[in-house]
């Protein structure tokens, strides 16, 4: 606990110090806009809520894939990777509290939006079911930091990791339904995209925010959690191969 | 005997020393060719770049499908599609800032000739990605969502979009000579301008959709006006497409011209500036990038 907490620590300082890295936050607005514009010049001001999820989400991920994604890259381009396995406590806690760091930053999209939506189109804020709304911001998080933990450990074994970062922006956005329900896909995309936490986690917020009680809201959050608990044990194994071979190869510094 | 050898062998050095502007163009193409070959190999880019980009054309496209409005599927389909090559083209912010991380920077500012031209060439690099892009978003996915082109109207996209990507690249060039003073704001500059370009110049609405004053900030873009020309283009009977996207057309053009030479005199500016100051540090080390494509060092 005390290693995962230095690591939250240190994470949300390294964010706090350097806020202009957090470039979705200032693109945030526009994007919301961007999305309310489209919905609102259709005629269609009760897709609201699909505008303002959207964006909040998008910057969910783009967070762990710009930033939760590079900690163990940067690390061993800092040449302290090896300070940091040679050193007592556990490297997954460590780990795991940088990511959460940055996972509850991320949330920060969330209020984000909706300041944007009522500020420059009146946007109603009013949630039909605030518990389930926030059940579902709790195991979306939770699910988001599992998979920041995979994308970490990936793309350290990346030539490129840029290339990985920005090819699974928009295609995940897609398959997760985070404007567009998967249900207005084909099946077989449907099929695809019930892998995606995403899809789960968007079709649950606007549901709870267009009604006060939500077919299934438990269930659903379980497969939520399922998947990112899936992840997690995924991307934990890997961690404990990549570092496993490091220390044998002894090529922790350039691995 | 000696001072006078001295002599004339600075004065013939120095007779031969600046190269032409063209050349140090050509050559800093060269330049960030190797860039971009170092970035991407073909599957990468094919795979790992045109497919990502070609999904973010249909994930708008596919807001039409939420509205059930076929006319929004089209109208996204063509105003994000030619925009895939736009905001690439903003990239040259970030490949102009590379110079300042590359520990070239004092080089260049201290080296005979013009700057401008070096980051003109580097930057160059983009455009083969950007118009490649957008060129098989236009013509090949959306047609599949529905959009169907003429002869003339397929032309007169096509020559929108050069025009579109042809000034934004200028725009960015005068951009990135304002991000140079403070290259770390790169990623930011760059994401804000192409953020605000969606959202105003008619990619995802009409640029009328928003308050007058916002309009008319809007006809700064080249974009704007090469788009306005395409979509006047693609909703005119045959025998019009062209005369109704001419004015449009040039407009785009002069805008872009226009972003051309502003870009290279502050790009001017910004190196004389920086003689005169010494702001540039011949010791400057690169600080740990966190662009589209970093260039970390130890």
């Amino acid at each position: 606990m005390h290693v995962f907490l230095a690591g939250a620590e240190l994470q949300a300082r390294l964010l706090l110090r350097r806020p202009f890295d957090m470039i979705i936050f200032f693109t945030l607005p526009l994007q919301t806009v961007g999305f309310l514009s489209i919905f609102r010049h259709a005629g269609r001001s009760d897709l609201d809520a699909y505008a303002l999820v959207a964006p909040a989400l998008i910057a969910l991920w783009q967070m762990s894939l710009m930033i939760s994604g590079e900690i163990i890259a940067t690390e061993r381009d800092n040449q302290s990777l090896e300070s940091l396995v040679a050193a007592p406590g556990s490297i997954p806690a460590l780990l795991i509290g940088r990511i959460s760091a940055v996972t509850l930053i991320s949330l920060f999209g969330f209020l984000e939006t909706a300041v944007t939506g009522w500020a420059i189109f009146d946007v109603s804020l009013s949630i039909g079911s605030p518990s389930v709304f926030l059940i579902t911001l709790l195991t979306t998080s939770l699910a988001t930091a599992a998979t920041a933990i995979l994308m970490a450990v990936l793309f350290i074994r990346s030539r490129s990791p840029r290339i990985f970062q920005n090819s699974l922006s928009y295609p995940f956005y897609l398959l997760g339904g985070v404007l567009v329900p998967v249900s207005f896909f084909p099946g077989w995309v449907e099929d695809i995209s019930s892998l995606v936490y995403l899809s789960w986690s968007s079709d649950l917020l606007r549901d709870a925010v267009h009604n006060t009680t939500v077919s299934n809201w438990a269930g659903r959050n379980l497969i939520v959690l399922a998947l990112g608990a899936g992840t997690f044990f995924l991307g934990r194994a890997l961690l404990h191969a990549l570092l496993l071979s490091a220390r044998k190869e002894g090529n922790v510094g350039v691995i | 005997m000696s001072s006078e050898f001295r002599h004339s062998e600075v004065r013939s050095t120095q007779a031969t020393s600046v190269p032409s502007s063209a050349r140090i163009f050509r050559l800093s193409v060269r330049s960030g060719v190797q860039d971009f070959r170092q970035n991407y190999t073909v599957a990468s880019w094919t795979f790992g770049w045109l497919m990502r980009v070609l999904v973010e054309v249909l994930f708008f496209a596919l807001i039409g499908v939420l509205l059930q409005d076929r006319s929004t599927v089209l109208f996204l389909a063509v105003g994000r599609g030619l925009f895939l090559g736009v905001q690439e083209m903003m990239w040259a912010i970030q490949s102009t800032a590379w110079e300042r991380y590359s520990g070239t920077l004092p080089l260049l500012v201290s080296a005979p000739g013009k700057v401008g031209p070096v980051f003109a060439g580097r930057s160059t690099q983009w455009f083969p990605s950007a118009l490649t892009t957008s060129l098989v978003a236009l013509f090949v996915l959306a047609p599949v969502l529905g959009v169907r082109y003429s002869g003339t109207q397929a032309l007169v996209t096509v020559l929108g979009l050069f025009v579109a990507v042809a000034g934004t690249y200028a725009l960015a060039l005068a951009c990135a000579a304002v991000v140079l003073r403070a290259a770390q704001y790169r990623n930011l500059a760059s994401n804000l301008v192409h953020a605000i370009m969606a959202l105003i110049c008619g990619v995802n609405v009409p640029v009328d959709f928003w308050p007058t004053p916002v309009q008319w900030f809007a006809q700064v873009f080249p974009v704007t006006h090469a788009l306005q020309a395409v979509r006047a283009a693609l909703s005119a009977s045959e025998d019009k497409t062209i005369p109704v996207a001419i004015p449009s057309l040039i407009i785009a053009s002069a805008a872009s011209l226009a972003w051309l030479f502003i870009g290279a005199f502050m790009l001017e500016r910004f190196a004389s500036s920086a003689r005169r100051n010494g702001s540039i540090d011949l010791d400057e080390y690169p600080t740990q990038s966190s662009s589209r494509f970093g260039k970390q060092k130890c």
